[in-house]
C-alpha cells in the first residue's frame, strides 16, 4: 500500500513536467467488453527512443499492456512491463499485437475516456480515447 | 417403316440411353463427393447462454461457425465476433444465413448468465455456449481446440488458445476455417461458400 502512495506521488511529479513535443498520440480507442476493455493506439515519436510504462483511465486506474502473439493459429496474451517505441518511429497499440487492457467494466457514459499514457522518458500524455464496442462497433444503448 | 426410319429411331434410342448413363455418372460422383466431405469433431451437448441444454443435432441443416474463446478476453475474441457479425450483414442472407457459435474455453468464469450479458454486445444472434470444465475439455479435443490457462499477475489468468474460426456447411462437413489476420474480402468468400 505505502508502495502504491509512492507511486502515485512519483506519478503525479511526473505528471508536472512539460509534455515533451517528440511524442504524439492519435485514434486512441477504448474497446470495451463486459468484463474488459482494450486500448489502441498509435503512438508516433519524433525524438529519441522511449518506453510506454503504462496507461491509465482518468489518471487513476490502472491499465495493464499486453502483447498478443499468434503461433500456429494459438493465441497468447502476456503482460509486459513497457513497450518500446522507436526513435523517428511509431509504437501500434492494435487488435492483435501490443494493447493496452482493463479488467473489468470500463462504463462508456460519458463516451469518451480521459486516458493518460506514461513514458519511461518523455512526459506523461493524456488524450481523450473514444470508447467503441468491439470491432469499433458502436456502443449499444443502455451500457 | 422404311429401313431408314428404323435406322434413326434406333440412332435415337442410343443416344437417350447414353445421356441417361451419363446423368447416372454424374448424380453417383456427386453422391461420392458427399460421402467424402471432411468431418470436424464429435457431437456434443453443451449449455447455451439462457441455460438451456444445446445439442450439437440442432445444427443439422444449418450452415455455421464456430468460435472458441472467453469473455475476459479483451482483443481477439470480441474483434473475432464482431468481424463475423459484420461479415454476416455485408452476405445480406440476413442472420439465419449461417449460424454463429461461441464455446467457452472458461467455463469456470463463463457462467451463461455471463455469456448472455457478453453477446448482447454483438446486437445479432449469437448462441454462446459453455459447460463443465469436462464438457469443455472433450468438445476442444474433439475440434482440435488448444486452451490453456496462463496465470497473471495477482493470482488472475487469461487462457491461450485457439484463434480461428471453424466453417461448417449445412451438410455438417468442415469447409476450413478463417485465420484472425485474414482480411475480410477471403473471409466473406469463405463464408459465401458454406451458405451457397
Amino acid at each position: 500500500m505505502r508502495n502504491t502512495a509512492l507511486l502515485a506521488l512519483l506519478l503525479a511529479l511526473a505528471g508536472c513536467g512539460p509534455a515533451d513535443p517528440a511524442l504524439t498520440i492519435s485514434n486512441a480507442t477504448v474497446s470495451a467488453s463486459p468484463n474488459s476493455a482494450a486500448v489502441y493506439a498509435a503512438i508516433h515519436n519524433n525524438g529519441g527512443a522511449d518506453r510506454l510504462t503504462g496507461i491509465e483511465v482518468d489518471g487513476r486506474v490502472p491499465i495493464s499492456l499486453h502483447e498478443t502473439t499468434m503461433t500456429d493459429g494459438v493465441m497468447r496474451m502476456r503482460a509486459v512491463e513497457a513497450l518500446d517505441i522507436p526513435a523517428n518511429g511509431r509504437l501500434h497499440l492494435k487488435s492483435g499485437g501490443a494493447h493496452g487492457m482493463a479488467m473489468g467494466q470500463v462504463s462508456a457514459n460519458p463516451p469518451n475516456l480521459p486516458l493518460t499514457f506514461r513514458f519511461a522518458r518523455n512526459a506523461p500524455i493524456s488524450v481523450s480515447a473514444t470508447v467503441t464496442g468491439p470491432g469499433g462497433m458502436p456502443m449499444e444503448q443502455g451500457h | 417403316m422404311s429401313l431408314r426410319t428404323i435406322r434413326i429411331v434406333l440412332w435415337v434410342l442410343v443416344a437417350v440411353a447414353a445421356a441417361g448413363a451419363a446423368i447416372l455418372y454424374v448424380q453417383r460422383s456427386s453422391q461420392t463427393a458427399d460421402e467424402t466431405k471432411l468431418t470436424l469433431g464429435a457431437p456434443f451437448v453443451l449449455t447455451d447462454q439462457t441455460g438451456k441444454g444445446f445439442d450439437s443435432r440442432s445444427l443439422e441443416g444449418k450452415p455455421h461457425v464456430m468460435f472458441f474463446g472467453f469473455t475476459h478476453c479483451p482483443d481477439v475474441c470480441p474483434n473475432t465476433l464482431a468481424r463475423l457479425a459484420k461479415l454476416r450483414k455485408q452476405l445480406g442472407k440476413g442472420d439465419d444465413a449461417f449460424q454463429i457459435l461461441f464455446v467457452s474455453v472458461d467455463p469456470e468464469r463463463d457462467t451463461p448468465s455471463e455469456l448472455a450479458n457478453y453477446i448482447k454486445l454483438f446486437n445479432t444472434p449469437v448462441t454462446a455456449l459453455t459447460g463443465t470444465p469436462k464438457e469443455i475439455a472433450d468438445v476442444t479435443r474433439s475440434f482440435g481446440i488448444y486452451a490453456r490457462k496462463a496465470p497473471t499477475e495477482g493470482g488472475g489468468y487469461t487462457m491461450d488458445h485457439s484463434a480461428q474460426v471453424l466453417l461448417f456447411d449445412a451438410k455438417g462437413g468442415f469447409r476450413g476455417t478463417i485465420a484472425f489476420d485474414e482480411t475480410d474480402e477471403p473471409a466473406l468468400q469463405k463464408l459465401k461458400n458454406i451458405t451457397s
